[in-house]
């Protein structure tokens, strides 16, 4: 109830949000990168795997999608359902080889797994290799509506990406979604209630794979390019990141790490010149190229200091617990109890 | 806070002993996570004697050990060993002390035989006491003579609780800490530990036993506790056990 | 003389440099499973420790005049002494936690070393000269053995095996391998675990390092050097699991040999052969080929 309301208010922000000041391409942009991280949260605050690979989904996806888009003439509606659907065939071969490892194992399996996908698209000529695909056209979704204008482009994104996220939203709170519950919490138990554990795992991934993909098939469709760097392993250690920074299994933390991460790169520049004239300290002119560093940085800062991340912390604080699955104490089935 | 009170001997006070106990715990109380396990233990042990902490399961006679030790999440009170304080310190300080401790589980690491597990425990920069060489183990224990090359996880129940307290006299210790010595062993190795007991103790070591089972440490204890919800409720010497048999027997159900 | 249409001469030199990597892959697995051992933490931060003992040699030389042989035994203490730091002011908060936030915190540790090095040297490689009484090829007769491939084998076997003897056949290495089953008790008999486990870090890091002097002739001295290596490592030791020394040291070699001769073969292959290796082996022998021990 309380979530629903929340959720509606926010979509009417973001749709006045242009009319506010907002670029429609900046906030595009941290959309696509918002699902993104959605996407691995379900994975990893929900279920408690930890895919370091997740960049594989979102980067094949992007490339899938642009050669769609530029060579082939596809609608920018089929490009996005082909990145959705590329990122779940991934998901299931990465998932059916990575599950059979437990723990730290199947970390280090997804990682391994999406270097060699990175490897192949390094080679594979229709990536374009390390110049990357450029050029790639928005079209006209279903044929009529050209997507070219950032503002329309927006409102398309907008709604697909509030459709993508309230679907995540109803998988965890379906069966199927306390179920994913249960396993982080106690997986021992849960297998000796019967359930298929590895089944449950594997459609988990195949699903967050999906979205990721689909995330990343919206990030072509509005900047128009893809790059390997959107399959390379540190792509896939920002989405941890932001999910990490923002709130593990909450429901918007990930989306406002997202926003904070994106927007601390874009903006990094910008921000180390006010920060040398601030402290006077002139290394902080230099911020701009050492993205690396500030990255580090607040992932140690995270992991010490705020594992709850900001909308967890922020629950703490207010008194109320945001009910994540990581508080859910042995207890199955129940509804909601705030 | 309400203590209990002792019924000891020449009880004055924290900092005034006159013949220093080897073990002295004032006030103790101990957590594990946000579980307040002890409420506020007072017990003592001279050098030399065999004191036993008896009480229902759950009691905290176990965590009283593990606190004395230093294996519980947060301790508050006062824990002199041999008059130095403890209760700040980290496990291996307390050791370094000459304090053992013999766990429920007993504890054996794959992969080790029996004389391995003896061989473990390193010698402790502490000049005051010497580890208890191996051929002197083995005149005490026969048994893990014979068994000295087999893993230590294939050794039986019996022998496994011996090479656990063989185990500890290797480190020179000699406070003992024993967490229910004689549970799940049958009565002919119960008794081989009773005499084990016994030779130790005139050896001069101290030893604080916790035991579910009466029949085995009623006989070998100098002095008695009883818990009961993380606190003392009694205390009292060996020459009044047969008084207090009755209340016992009630509370223990045996 | 030629094998499966290649000259013996290059297969056979292909042979040795396989062997060499694969020991830069044994001596950096063998590290990285101590440290998951001990401290139930994965140590992303291995491939930067790699790439630190390179660079410190780089800088030993070049700024301080010392020479390879000093360097050898100046990085690695140098390196490890960085990796106790790290140990002690961050890692030792994580230990009661899930892993993942060790693999977490090593991985931002790893983006600020890399970074750092990266603002001040950039990412093209330095190159690094091996000491003169190395530089030289021994003729076998059927091919031309460059003295230093064969320095680099023997010095990491050493390591290896080294690091084999204290583990399995020590006081010390008994008291190591106790711990990881029960810090608890070993603590009771009076061991100080925590500096142990800081020490067993920084010996992990500091032969990471020692590899990483090995490898600065062979390789470009780059901030990058140790980000590709620490991922194949990583499928490495999902390959052979972490229970065994002698598993992952003969996992390594094994690779790093199949590595270096599809190089010659099947060239485009050659990145990725190890994570097919992988795959393969996470289908049919989910376990692991050694077993897991966690």
């Amino acid at each position: 109830m309380h979530n629903r309301f929340a959720f509606v208010v926010g979509l009417a922000v973001l749709a006045a949000a242009p009319w506010l000041g907002a670029y429609p391409a900046f906030m595009m942009k941290l959309m696509c990168f918002a699902l993104f991280a959605t996407s691995l949260n379900l994975l990893l605050g929900y279920v408690g795997l930890l895919s370091f690979g997740h960049a594989a989904f979102f980067g094949v996806a992007a490339y899938v999608a642009g050669n769609a888009l530029r060579d082939h003439g596809v609608p920018p509606e089929g490009a996005l359902l082909l990145g959705a659907v590329v990122g779940a065939a991934l998901g299931l071969v990465m998932g059916l080889l990575a599950i059979r490892r437990k723990g730290i194992y199947f970390a280090m399996a997804t990682l391994a797994l999406a270097q060699m996908i990175y490897f192949f698209c390094v080679q594979a000529p229709f990536t374009g290799g390390e110049d990357g695909m450029q050029g790639v056209p928005r079209g006209r979704l279903f044929g009529v509506l050209p997507l070219d204008d950032d503002l329309t482009l927006y409102y398309v994104v907008l709604a697909i990406g509030a459709m993508a996220f309230a679907f995540i939203g109803r998988v965890i709170d379906s069966p199927f979604g306390r179920i994913l519950g249960a396993l982080k919490e106690n997986e021992a138990r849960t297998v000796s209630l019967g359930y298929d554990v590895d089944r449950f795992k594997l459609l988990a991934f195949v699903i967050s794979a999906a979205c990721a993909g689909l995330a990343g098939a919206m990030k072509t469709l509005v900047l128009g390019f893809a790059t390997l760097s959107d399959v390379h392993w540190t792509m896939s250690g920002t989405v941890i990141l932001m999910t990490l920074l923002g709130g593990l299994g909450t429901r918007l933390g990930p989306a406002l790490g997202a926003v904070i991460v994106v927007g601390l790169e874009t903006r990094l520049a910008a921000f180390g010149t006010w920060l040398a004239e601030f402290t006077r300290i002139a290394w902080f002119q230099g911020l701009g190229e050492s993205v690396g560093i500030v990255t580090g940085v607040m992932f140690v800062a995270c992991v010490l200091l705020f594992r709850r991340g900001i909308v967890g912390e922020i629950a703490q604080w207010l008194g109320r617990r945001e009910r994540t699955r990581a508080r859910l104490s042995g207890h199955m089935m129940q509804s909601d109890a705030s | 806070m309400n203590r209990s009170h002792i019924e000891a001997p020449d009880d004055g006070g924290i900092d005034t002993v006159t013949c220093e106990d080897a073990l002295r715990v004032t006030g103790l109380e101990a957590w594990y996570g946000e579980s307040h396990i002890l409420h506020g233990v007072d017990l003592r042990a001279a050098r030399g004697e065999v004191v036993t902490l008896l009480g229902r399961n759950g009691s905290g006679r176990s965590t009283t050990l593990k606190a004395i030790m230093g294996l519980t999440d947060l301790r508050s009170g006062s824990i002199r060993v041999d008059g130095r304080e403890t209760v700040g310190r980290e496990p291996q300080h307390v050791a370094r002390l000459g304090v053992g401790y013999c766990p429920e589980e007993r504890g054996f690491f794959a992969g080790l035989s029996c004389e391995e597990n003896l061989l473990l425990p390193p010698r402790l920069p502490n000049v005051k006491r010497t580890p208890m060489p191996l051929e002197e183990i083995y005149a005490m224990f026969p048994n893990l003579a014979e068994r000295r090359t087999s893993q230590g996880t294939r050794l039986s129940g019996g022998e496994q609780q011996m090479l656990a307290i063989a185990r500890i006299l290797r480190t020179g210790a000699d406070i003992l800490l024993l967490d229910e010595i004689s549970e799940g062993l049958a009565p002919v190795i119960v008794q081989t530990l009773a005499r084990v007991i016994r030779l130790l103790k005139s050896r001069g070591f101290t030893i604080l036993l916790v035991e579910q089972n009466f029949r085995f440490a009623a006989p070998l204890a100098d002095r008695f506790y009883v818990m009961e919800h993380g606190r003392i409720v009694d205390a009292f010497e060996a020459a009044r056990l047969p008084e207090k048999t009755a209340t016992l027997q009630a509370l223990l159900n045996i | 003389m030629e094998i499966l249409g290649m000259p013996l001469q290059a297969a056979s030199g292909q042979l040795v440099l396989g062997l060499m990597n694969g020991c830069f892959y044994a001596v950096l697995s063998l590290g990285l499973s101590l440290i998951f051992g001990l401290l139930n933490v994965i140590n992303f931060t291995h491939g930067a420790f790699f790439m630190l003992g390179a660079l410190f040699a780089w800088m030993g030389t070049n700024y301080f005049g010392f020479d390879y042989w000093l360097m050898l035994v100046i990085a690695p203490l140098s390196v490890g002494a960085v990796g106790v730091a790290v140990e002690r002011s961050m890692l030792r908060r994580l230990y009661k936690l899930d892993h993942l936030y060790g693999l977490l915190l090593t991985l931002g540790v790893t983006l600020i070393f890399e970074g750092l090095s990266r603002s001040v040297y950039g990412v093209s490689g330095m190159s690094y000269a091996a000491p003169d009484s190395l530089a030289r090829a021994v003729d076998l007769g059927f091919m031309m053995l460059p003295a230093y491939r064969a320095w680099v084998v023997v010095a990491s076997l050493a390591v290896c095996g080294t690091a084999w003897w204290a583990i399995e056949r020590t006081q010390l290495g008994a008291l190591l391998r106790a711990a990881t089953e029960n810090p608890r008790l070993v603590a009771a008999f009076g061991v100080d675990v925590p500096r142990m486990v800081s020490l067993s870090y920084g010996f992990g890091v500091a032969i990471a390092a020692f590899a990483g002097v090995l490898a600065a002739p062979v390789m470009q001295v780059s901030p990058l050097m140790g980000q590709s290596v620490i991922i194949t490592v990583f499928a490495i030791v999902v390959i052979g699991g972490m229970g065994s020394i002698a598993g992952s040291v003969l996992t390594s070699l094994a690779l790093g040999v199949l590595e270096s001769l599809t190089k010659l073969f099947y060239p485009e292959a050659s990145a990725t052969v190890v994570f097919a290796v992988m795959a393969l082996v996470l289908l049919v022998r989910p376990a692991g080929l050694f077993g897991q021990s966690k």
